[in-house]
Order: C-alpha cells, then sequence, then structure tokens
C-alpha cells in the first residue's frame, strides 16, 4: 500500500513536468511580438508589470533558459502580476479558490447520492419502466448543452417564479443577516449553480454505475451469495453495491477537470466569483498572467484530485491495500 | 433406498445475445439419500444450468424453467416462495462452484463471507457463537491457522485455500446435500486430488448427498456411486459406475470411456469422440448425437429415442429399443 | 461481416432515428438558401423582436432578423464544425493510439504521458485558452477542438490495439514475417474501425456542444455569421421579453446532439455485441 503511494506520487512528477511545457508553449503560441502588441494595446498594463512579464518570458532568451526561469518561478507559483490592477496573480485565484472548491465538492456530492441510486436501480430493475425513463434522461443530459439548460432554469426559477435568486453567491444585504439567514441566503445561490455544474456528470455517473452493476450481478459470487441463502436486498447492497462503487472513485476523479472546466462557462452565467469566471474575465481582457495561473493551477487540482482518486481507491479496495 | 432429489421431466433454456438456448431439455433424474451421484458431460452440455436449477439460481432475464418439478423431500421445490427458497438455500442445499477466484467476493473477508452464511439462517446466536462456528468449519475444510484465513481477503489466499474456504460456507450449516460443480477444474492438478478427498472427508463426516459435476469421466467413477451422461442438455445414460464403465450402452458413453488415454495403451485403438460438442441453437432433428455417432441408423435422424431400461441401466437409444 | 452488420443496423431502433435525423439536418443545411423564407444577415429594425407569427415562423431578434432563417444557416456550422473537428481528433487518436499499442516500449510510455497530460487539463479551458491567443473564428474553432480531444480515443485504439496484439491472426501475421507496417495498415487498422466509428460519432455530438459553448462566449464562430450558441448569447439579454430567441437555438443544439448520440450507442450496439446489454 505505501509503495503504491509512493509510486503514485512519484509519477506525478513527469505530469507536472508535462504540464508546465504545455502551459509555457501555448503561451508562446502568440509569438512574443504579439504579446508585445497586446500589452501596448492594454493601456491599464504599467510598464512595471510588463517588464515583470518579460523577466517571467524572457522574450530575447533562447526557449529552454525562458522555460527554465518560468518554471522556477512556477515552483514557486509565482506567475506574474495581472494586467488589470497589478496585483499578483496567484493571490487573486486564492481569493477566489474557496468559492470554486465549495461549488465542486457539493456538485460532486450531489452527483454522488443522485447517480447512484439511479444507476443502481435502473440495474437491478433493468428494462423496466423507470430504467426505460432513466436511460431516455440520460441520452437527454448527454445531448442538452448545460448552458441553455441553464439559462432556462433562470429564466423559470429566477424570472418568472422568483424562487432563486439568479446570479452571485450573496445577496447585496448579506451582512446584515443573522448567521442562520446567512447560511439559507449562500444554499439559495447556490442551488442553480450547482445542479447544473453536476448535470452532465449526473447522466455520465448513473449510467457507469448502471453498467458496472450489470456486470457485477452476472458475477459468480453474486449466485454465490444468493446460494447461501442470503436475501436479495442482502446481496444487492452489501455484495453488488460495494464492488460496483469501487471503480467509481476513479470516475469521479477523472470527471474533475470536467467539472473545473464545466466552471468557465457555468460560473460565468451565474455571476457566481469562483476561478472559473476569473479566468473567462482573464481570457476576454487578455490578462495573461492571470490566464496561465488559472490553466496552471486548473491542473494542478485535477493532478491533485487524481491521486486523491488513486489513494481512496486504494484503501478501499483490499485488492490494493493488502499488496 | 430412499429418493432425497427427485427431477421429473426438466426443461430449462437460457437466453443469450437473444437467442433461447434450451440448456436442460426433459431431464428426470433421482438421487438417493447420502449417495454420491456423478453429472458428467462435455462443457455446455447443460449439467451446470441441471445443478443450478435445483438451487433455483436461474434468474429472470437469465433464463427460466420451461417445465418439469424437482422434489426435494417429496416438495416440488419450483412452487416454492422466494422466502422459502432463501430458507433452503445454503442451509439444505449448498453449492460450491467451479472457479474459486471468481465465486468468492473479492471485497469482504473470508470470516464475513462465512459469518453471513450462517447469520441468514440463524439469526439469533451471539458474535462469539458465529466466530466459533466460522472457526470451526475452517477446521472441518483442514485450512489450519483458521484465524489469518478468517481474516483475510480471497486474493491472499492460494487456490486450494480458497475452494477449501468456499466449501467452509457450504458446510457451515449443515446441509443435507451439496452440489460441487466441477469443484477442481480451475486448481493445479496436485490440489485436485486433495479437494476430492476433502469432499469424501465431509461427505462421511456430514452424511452428506452430493452430486459432482464434472467433466471428468475417470474422476466420476472413482468418486461417485452413480453416473449420469449428459449430452446437448438431456441425460442419454444413467448407471451404476460399475455399468457405466464395464457396460456402457449408449454410444457417446462409450465414446466418452474410448478417448480415455490409458497407460498401457496410449495410442486409442478404438474409435475416439469425432466432431465437435453441439450448438445448442441449432441441433439436429431426431437423437441430438447423431451426427457424431458410430452407430447411427436412419430412423435416428427422423425421431427422438424414448428412454430404455436395461440392465439397471437407464438409457436413451435406438439400438435398445424394445 | 458487412451484410450482418448492415442487418444488425436495419434493425437497431436508436441508429435508425439518429441517422435519419442526421441526414434531414443535412438535407437542410445543404438547401438552406432555398428553404430560408429571409436572408438570415437581413437585419430590418421596423421588425424588431416580433414573436413567433406567420410571417416569422419563429420569431424575429433584436436587430429584426428572422430567426428560422438563421436556424437553417446554423446547421450548416454546427456540422462543418463537428465533423471536421472530430475528423482532426480521429487522425490524431488513431495514430497516437495504434503506434502507442503496436510499438509499446518507450514509443508507448512517452504518448501515454502526453495523453495523461493532456487529460489533466480541462479540455473547455484548453480550447478557451488557445483560442483566446489565437483569433476566435471557425477555422481556428474546429482546429482547436480537434487538437484538444484526441486523448480518450488515444487511450480507446491503444486498448484495443494491445488486446489485438495478442491474438493469433496478428501473431501469425508476425511469424510469417509479414512487414510491421502491413501488419499494422493492413491487419490491425480494419480491426480497430469499430470503436473509432463509434467513438467518432459520439465525438460529433460533443464538438457541437463545445463549438455553441465557445460561441456563447463569445470565442467561436463571430457575428454576423449565424451559429446557435452565438445567437443565444444575445438571446440572453432578452430572456425576459423574447422567450423565442433562448428556446429554438439551444433545442437546435439539442436534437443535432441527441441525434449523434443515438446513433452512436446505436452503433455501438451494432458493431460490438459483446456490449449486448
Amino acid at each position: 500500500m505505501l509503495v503504491y503511494i509512493i509510486r503514485r506520487i512519484l509519477y506525478i512528477i513527469p505530469l507536472l513536468i508535462g504540464i508546465t511545457f504545455i502551459t509555457f508553449g501555448v503561451m508562446h503560441l502568440a509569438p512574443g511580438k504579439a504579446i508585445d502588441q497586446i500589452t501596448d494595446m492594454n493601456i491599464k498594463v504599467s510598464s512595471e508589470s510588463k517588464a515583470r512579464l518579460a523577466e517571467i518570458y524572457g522574450f530575447d532568451k533562447p526557449w529552454y533558459v525562458q522555460y527554465f526561469n518560468w518554471f522556477k518561478r512556477f515552483v514557486i507559483l509565482d506567475f506574474g502580476e495581472s494586467f488589470k490592477d497589478g496585483r499578483p496573480a496567484i493571490k487573486k485565484i486564492a481569493e477566489r479558490l474557496p468559492a470554486s472548491l465549495l461549488l465542486n465538492i457539493l456538485s460532486l456530492i450531489l452527483i454522488f447520492i443522485v447517480a447512484l441510486p439511479i444507476g443502481i436501480f435502473s440495474a437491478i430493475k433493468r428494462n423496466s419502466l423507470f430504467d426505460k425513463g432513466m436511460t431516455v434522461l440520460v441520452f437527454l443530459g448527454f445531448s442538452v448543452p448545460t448552458f441553455w439548460l441553464a439559462l432556462l432554469l433562470m429564466l423559470l426559477f429566477g424570472l418568472k417564479l422568483g424562487w432563486l435568486p439568479i446570479s452571485g453567491l450573496r445577496s447585496l444585504n448579506y451582512s446584515e443577516f443573522s448567521f442562520i439567514f446567512k447560511i439559507i441566503d449562500l444554499a439559495r445561490h447556490l442551488v442553480l449553480p450547482v445542479f447544473i455544474t453536476a448535470f452532465t456528470s449526473l447522466a455520465g455517473l448513473s449510467r457507469y454505475t448502471r453498467s458496472s452493476m450489470l456486470d457485477i450481478i452476472r458475477q459468480d459470487y453474486i449466485k454465490m451469495a444468493y446460494a447461501k441463502g442470503l436475501p436479495k436486498s442482502r446481496v444487492i447492497f452489501r455484495h453488488a453495491v460495494k464492488n460496483a462503487l469501487l471503480p467509481i472513485v476513479t470516475i469521479l476523479g477523472l470527471s474533475l477537470p470536467s467539472l473545473i472546466g464545466g466552471g468557465f462557462i457555468f460560473e460565468t452565467i451565474f455571476a457566481y466569483p469562483g476561478m472559473g469566471r476569473l479566468g473567462y474575465e482573464a481570457i476576454m481582457a487578455r490578462d495573461y498572467p492571470v490566464v496561465m495561473a488559472v490553466g496552471t493551477i486548473a491542473a494542478l487540482l485535477t493532478l491533485v484530485g487524481n491521486l486523491l482518486a488513486d489513494i481512496t481507491y486504494a484503501y478501499v479496495d483490499p485488492r490494493i491495500r493488502y499488496k | 433406498m430412499m429418493n432425497l432429489l427427485e427431477i421429473k421431466n426438466l426443461s430449462v433454456e437460457y437466453y443469450r445475445n437473444n437467442k433461447i438456448i434450451p440448456a436442460v431439455r426433459d431431464v428426470s433424474l433421482n438421487v438417493f439419500q447420502e449417495e454420491t451421484l456423478a453429472i458428467v458431460g462435455e462443457s455446455g452440455c447443460g449439467k451446470s444450468t441441471l445443478a443450478q436449477s435445483i438451487l433455483g439460481l436461474i434468474f429472470p432475464g437469465e433464463g427460466r424453467i420451461t417445465k418439469g418439478e424437482i422434489l426435494y423431500n417429496s416438495d416440488n421445490l419450483l412452487e416454492f416462495s422466494e422466502d422459502r427458497w432463501q430458507a433452503i438455500r445454503g442451509k439444505d442445499i449448498s453449492i460450491v462452484f467451479q472457479d474459486p477466484f471468481s465465486s468468492l467476493n473479492p471485497v469482504l473477508t473470508i470470516r464475513e463471507q462465512i459469518i453471513e452464511t450462517v447469520e441468514a439462517h440463524n439469526s439469533y446466536l451471539s458474535k462469539a457463537q458465529k466466530n466459533e462456528i466460522a472457526e470451526n468449519s475452517l477446521v472441518e475444510v483442514m485450512l489450519s491457522d483458521q484465524k489469518r484465513i478468517l481474516d483475510s481477503y480471497p486474493h491472499q489466499l492460494s487456490g486450494g485455500q480458497r475452494q477449501r474456504a468456499a466449501l467452509a460456507m457450504a458446510i457451515v450449516n449443515r446441509p443435507q446435500m451439496l452440489i460441487a460443480d466441477e469443484p477442481t477444474t480451475a486448481l493445479d492438478v496436485t490440489i485436485q486430488k486433495e479437494i476430492l478427498d476433502l469432499l469424501d472427508k465431509l461427505k462421511n463426516d456430514l452424511s452428506l448427498t452430493l452430486i459432482l459435476i464434472t467433466h471428468n469421466l475417470p474422476l466420476a467413477s472413482q468418486r461417485s456411486q452413480r453416473i449420469a451422461v449428459m449430452y446437448a442438455g438431456e441425460v442419454v445414460e444413467l448407471g451404476t459406475r460399475e455399468q457405466i464403465f464395464k457396460k456402457p450402452f449408449h454410444p457417446y458413453t462409450k465414446g466418452l470411456l474410448q478417448s480415455i488415454p490409458k497407460l498401457n495403451n496410449p495410442v486409442s485403438s478404438h474409435f475416439v469422440l469425432s466432431g465437435q460438442p453441439p450448438d445448442l441453437t441449432d441441433l439436429p432433428v431426431g437423437c441430438k448425437f447423431w451426427p457424431r455417432c458410430p452407430d447411427v441408423m436412419e430412423i435416428c435422424k427422423k425421431h427422438e429415442p424414448e428412454e430404455a431400461n436395461i440392465e439397471h441401466s437407464n438409457v436413451k437409444c435406438f439400438l435398445y429399443k424394445k | 461481416m458487412l451484410k450482418i452488420y448492415f442487418q444488425r443496423f436495419k434493425q437497431n431502433k436508436l441508429a435508425i432515428t439518429g441517422l435519419v435525423l442526421i441526414l434531414i439536418l443535412a438535407f437542410l443545411a445543404v438547401l438552406a438558401p432555398f428553404i430560408s423564407p429571409f436572408d438570415p444577415a437581413e437585419q430590418n429594425l421596423a421588425y424588431r423582436l416580433e414573436s413567433p407569427s406567420f410571417s416569422f415562423l419563429l420569431g424575429t431578434d433584436d436587430l429584426g432578423r428572422d430567426v428560422l432563417s438563421r436556424m437553417f444557416y446554423g446547421i450548416r456550422i454546427s456540422l462543418t464544425v463537428g465533423l471536421v473537428a472530430v475528423f482532426i481528433s480521429v487522425i490524431i487518436g488513431t495514430v497516437l493510439g495504434l503506434v502507442s499499442g503496436y510499438f509499446g516500449g518507450w514509443t508507448d510510455t512517452i504518448i501515454m504521458r502526453l495523453v495523461d497530460i493532456m487529460l489533466c487539463f480541462p479540455t473547455f479551458f484548453l480550447i478557451l485558452l488557445v483560442i483566446a491567443f489565437l483569433e476566435p473564428n471557425i477555422y481556428n474553432v474546429m482546429i482547436v477542438i480537434g487538437f484538444t480531444s484526441w486523448p480518450g480515443l488515444t487511450r480507446l485504439v491503444r486498448a484495443e490495439t494491445l488486446s489485438l496484439r495478442e491474438r493469433e491472426f496478428i501473431q501469425a501475421a508476425e511469424l510469417l514475417g509479414l512487414s510491421r507496417w502491413r501488419i499494422f495498415f493492413v491487419h490491425l487498422l480494419p480491426n480497430v474501425f469499430s470503436p473509432i466509428i463509434v467513438s467518432a460519432t459520439l465525438g460529433v455530438g460533443i464538438a457541437i456542444l463545445t463549438e455553441s459553448g465557445l460561441s456563447f462566449l463569445g470565442l467561436g464562430v463571430q457575428p454576423p455569421t449565424p451559429s446557435w450558441g452565438q445567437m443565444l448569447t444575445s438571446g440572453k439579454d432578452y430572456i425576459h421579453i423574447a422567450w423565442w430567441l433562448s428556446l429554438f437555438p439551444g433545442l437546435a443544439i439539442l436534437i443535432t446532439v441527441l441525434s449523434f448520440n443515438l446513433l452512436g450507442e446505436g452503433l455501438r450496439d451494432v458493431l460490438d455485441p459483446r456490449i449486448n446489454e
């Protein structure tokens, strides 16, 4: 187990280096001169931060020197200062990260508690009305442009019914609320973003759970469990579900990039103060230090998420735990 | 001798890739109290399906029993409610599967898997009692170091140990009947004999009635009193082991016997079973064995033979038509 | 073999429904200039934000353009982007997957690490990032989507190749001394076709969704070219007074993506009976 974890952590190193290569490479897609032009056009860019940018990327030096310098700063998470307000990019991210993490973690929880039962029951009641209905829903779920669904839900619950706020994370008079009302206010703001962020993965995971369950129900040890005289409920929940859930830990880890990626659209639509919206705004404003920082941090988060998922998997699966 | 189990005209079909497979066709069979009955046949002849039908393990979606009766102590099991099935399974009748690598749940310890079998039928026992029963069951299947094995997961055990653990689960509730479905096929040759010896010992210690399913005729003749030979979902010959071995009637049984390599005569002089096992979705008209039969007659291609009784054997073949 | 597939295809309701829908869409796309009641770019400020009526079946937008006509032209954009992007990613994914699976060793390690790295980035962000550096237009959108969505397919093709390599006919070909490249193209490629076709069909749907998302954010197809995603953006500002601007383009995306998903899932059943649940 320990060996497995250590190996798994060591395995991250080449990936990390790869990530820095890609972000560095993307930055160079636009030729150095183009960056000059952009920064020239952007009047808010102080000559200081331009100088810093030039220092970080060292456009006049050979690429490997440039890369090495960029890498050195990357290690201490120094991505330069925002063109917009001159504050360090990493600081701006640190401010937004908690809101994004909150959104993503709540979405993961929602995915878990909705998709798993759906998948499990679809498999047990295979070809039933429930299963067929869910299959149709899953198909629609895969095909719906989620940002459009977000618009429709905003229209329905926010504008027509007036049940839910449609933007931001807090009401304007948030600070006047008592503690309980603060929580309620936050929750009301979170309902739509969490649902929308979770939406695509909901469809995917319930489908995955279903096929995973169907696969397991056919295994000998399920027959064996019945043959021992166990009631059906116990066979399903103790023998089948436990086995079906194991790989799902990893799947959740793998769905992290799409959750974070969805943030760039959904946070923007809901004016949610998270990292995704920061990234989008930075892209639209050509605020490169922030853009690169957001990209790198998003990749790092994915990497850490996958690592955690793999370690959890190793822990819950005795076949790896006792190796 | 008393019948413990009597199967009457049982037919079972299986579904695979939107096709219906007649896995068991009109099988009648009786099992005497405390005997060992071997069911022998090539893979795909329906012997495992037959075994699983006895425990009601053919689930909807997988297949179904289309007709027949399975009488256990004179009760027709096929009329049982799910609750009554549960009470029988693992308590009166148990089963051990072929592959101990896939028949044990990989994420539960052996202890959990044995104890849940005890619990299912004796909910009133204390935790300590259940643990003791579990430990004793491992002693009975001759596994030493019981504590360690109880707390192991299946992947931490060898194939032989796993099959013993599976046997422990099967006998822990003192069943009357044990079905062993190819219990040694997945194991190393050296371990096969150990497991078979263990089965014999358990049978004697616990007065078990044993159904031994195998594709290995010599093995069947060493370990059983009577042998049923299955072909394409039917029992084509049923007799005592002496009868089957010394004077087989059905050409298929003869073929099986003659294809056994003998020490003194490694190259079989007679004929070896030719052709492929039949495709159950596309069975021939008439006797199902005729395309491979050396003694085929015209009638075999048109009609199905009835079961004939000859010298204490039951045979389905036109050669012995009265 | 093809005959069997064709038979199974004809019996597969999912696949047939998907295919028919796609054919209708393709038909409408080709005929757009003839069936559109108005010029999709023609502005008529006298008829701004007209609700659906007999003269404007799906209403008009904030610049008085006919929504139905713009929707017809939008099919062209969606289908083109979807098909071209998938074509690019299928080529990259197939080649890398085959090479990785067949040659193994260091080649395999390097390609698979590259895949792992690519999968760390949220694909949508990567696309945003690249588009932001390049100029947002339809060509860049297609190219960037194509160049970022191959890693999944690479894994799939590699896995398939690995299992094929163990099969007898490949080993026999190797024993016979056929050249590696011949084995590669004549024996491997045709056999990894089924999973590629399935994943490519599903990929078209995903690419169309991505394009509409990009256009919605203003980083995709630029106005005045009528793209559904970008129609939704401009409709968003009038959502409380002109619901039709937000409803119809979204429905169109939904139906288009759905038909590719239906066809893809149907093809999976047809081509791969193993997953015959």
